[in-house]
C-alpha cells in the first residue's frame, strides 16, 4: 500500500509528525513517498491597541499553536526553537526530491534537515547549509543536482495541489487525504486492513 | 447571578463548544465518553464563534456561494475542514451536511448554560438532540422556539428559557465571550485544565492522561476512533 507524506521543514506540525509517522511505517512497512509542499508559517504580529477582532484572533491562535507545539515537543523529548523571523525552506524541499532518487532514501536527510532547522535555526534555503546536511548523511550531491531539483520544485508543488494537499504534514492513502498527525490512528487502520 | 471566569471552575475540566462548529460536533461524543469513563462532571460552556470577523464571511443559495470575502487559501482550508469533520461524524453514525450560512448560535449555546444550571444530568441529551438535528439541517438554531422544543423533547423544563436567553443567560454568555481572547481561547472545542488551554479533540488523550493521574508516559495527540 502506498503512503504519500507531504512535508515542509519549516512546519512545526510536520516536525512533530516525524517520530510517530516513522514508528507507524516501521510497524506496517507501507511503500512510502516523501514529498514536498510549501506550508504557510507566518509569525503573527502582536496586534495594536485598537486592533480589530480578526487581528486579535489570529495573534491568539498563533501564540496558542506555538505553545501547543512546544508542549508536544517536550512530550516527544525533542528540541524545538521557533525562529525569530519567517523562513524559506525551498532548497531543502528541492533536496527532498533529490534524496528520493538516492539509494539512501529520504529519511536520513529528513531527520537531519528538521533537526538543523528546529535545533540550530539553520537556513534551509542556503546552498552550503543544505549541501552540508546532505554530505553529513552520506549523500553525494553536486551543486548542479540541487539546482536541477530546485527547478523541479514548482512541478512537485503542482502535484501536491492537484492531490488536494495544501499544508504539511499531509498524508495521502487509499484515496483519502489527511492533514496532521492526529489522523495517524485512522491511517493505521487503513494500513492494517491492507 | 455569578459571572464565570474563563479559566476558572470547580470542575477539573472546562470544555468550550459551539453548536455551529463541525469540529465541536465530532468532539462531543468522545468528550462525553471521557467524562463518563473518568466518572467526572466537566464544566461545559459555550464559545459562540464570531466567524466573519476572522475567517471571512459567506452566504450560500442553492448550494452555491453567492457572496464571499474569503481568500482561496481560506476556502481550501474550510472545504477540507468540513470534509474531515464529515468523515469522522459518519464514523460516529451522524450525518453532517454543509452549512448554508454563518449562523448565530448564541441561543442554542445559551441553552447549554440553561441545561448546565437547571438539569445537569440531561446535558448529554441536549447535545445529542440539538447537534445532530442542526447538522442534518433540521433545526433553526436562531429560532428560540425551536430550541425550546429541543429542551421539551429531552424533558428539561423550558419555562423561563425565552426570557433567560434574553437576560440573565445572555449576560452570562456575553460576559464569557468577552474574556475569551484575552484568556488565550479562540476556537472550539477547547479544553482547559490546570493552566493548560488546548484547542482540538486531538488533545483528548493528553486530557485523559492528565485527569487520570498522569500515569506512564504522556501520550501524543490523536483523534480517537
Amino acid at each position: 500500500m502506498l503512503l504519500k507524506i507531504f512535508l515542509d521543514f519549516k512546519s512545526p506540525a510536520a516536525y512533530l509528525a516525524i517520530k510517530p509517522t516513522v514508528a507507524l511505517i516501521e510497524e506496517y512497512h507501507p511503500e512510502v513517498q516523501w514529498l514536498a509542499v510549501r506550508s504557510t508559517q507566518k509569525k503573527q504580529p502582536k496586534p495594536a491597541a485598537n486592533a480589530g477582532k480578526g487581528s486579535i484572533h489570529r495573534y491568539v491562535r498563533g501564540l496558542a499553536r506555538m505553545q501547543t507545539h512546544l508542549l508536544y515537543a517536550g512530550i516527544q523529548g525533542i528540541e524545538m526553537k521557533f525562529p525569530d523571523s519567517d523562513s524559506c525552506t525551498d532548497l531543502a524541499l528541492a533536496a527532498l526530491g533529490y534524496t528520493a532518487k538516492s539509494d539512501l532514501g529520504s529519511l536520513p536527510f529528513i531527520h537531519a534537515a528538521f533537526s538543523a532547522h528546529w535545533s540550530q535555526q539553520a537556513d534551509l534555503n542556503d546552498l552550503e547549509v543544505v549541501l552540508g546536511i546532505l554530505s553529513d548523511r552520506g549523500y553525494r550531491p553536486k551543486e548542479s543536482d540541487l539546482k536541477a531539483a530546485l527547478e523541479e520544485l514548482p512541478d512537485a508543488e503542482r502535484v501536491a495541489h492537484e492531490a488536494g494537499v495544501f499544508e504539511a504534514p499531509s498524508y495521502l492513502i487509499a484515496d483519502q487525504m489527511f492533514l496532521g498527525r492526529e489522523h495517524l490512528p485512522w491511517i493505521k487502520l487503513i494500513l492494517a486492513s491492507g | 447571578m455569578q459571572l464565570m471566569k474563563a479559566l476558572e471552575s470547580d470542575a477539573r475540566l472546562i470544555v468550550y463548544i459551539d453548536i455551529k462548529s463541525p469540529y465541536a460536533f465530532v468532539a462531543i461524543q468522545p468528550t462525553l465518553e471521557l467524562e463518563s469513563k473518568l466518572k467526572m462532571r466537566f464544566d461545559w460552556r459555550p464559545l459562540t464563534l464570531d466567524i466573519p470577523s476572522y475567517l471571512g464571511s459567506a452566504t450560500k443559495s442553492q448550494g452555491k456561494v453567492v457572496q464571499a470575502n474569503r481568500s482561496s487559501a481560506q476556502w481550501q482550508a474550510v472545504r477540507y475542514a468540513y470534509r474531515d469533520a464529515r468523515r469522522y461524524a459518519e464514523r460516529q453514525g451522524y450525518i453532517l451536511k454543509g452549512t448554508t450560512k454563518i449562523w448565530d448560535s448564541s441561543i442554542a449555546n445559551i441553552g447549554i448554560l440553561w441545561v448546565m444550571q437547571h438539569h445537569r444530568t440531561r446535558l448529554a441529551d441536549y447535545f445529542s438532540t440539538v447537534y445532530p438535528l442542526f447538522w442534518r439541517r433540521e433545526l433553526d438554531i436562531e429560532d428560540v422556539y425551536r430550541v425550546v422544543d429541543c429542551l421539551d423533547a429531552i424533558g428539561v423544563n423550558s419555562e423561563g428559557f425565552i426570557e433567560y436567553q434574553q437576560t440573565v443567560g445572555r449576560e452570562l454568555h456575553d460576559n464569557l465571550q468577552a474574556q475569551l481572547h484575552s484568556s488565550g481561547i479562540y476556537g472550539v472545542p477547547t479544553y482547559v485544565f490546570d493552566r493548560h488551554i488546548l484547542f482540538g479533540r486531538e488533545h483528548l488523550p493528553l486530557v485523559q492522561w492528565h485527569l487520570a493521574g498522569r500515569q506512564g508516559e504522556a501520550p501524543d495527540m490523536a483523534y480517537l476512533i
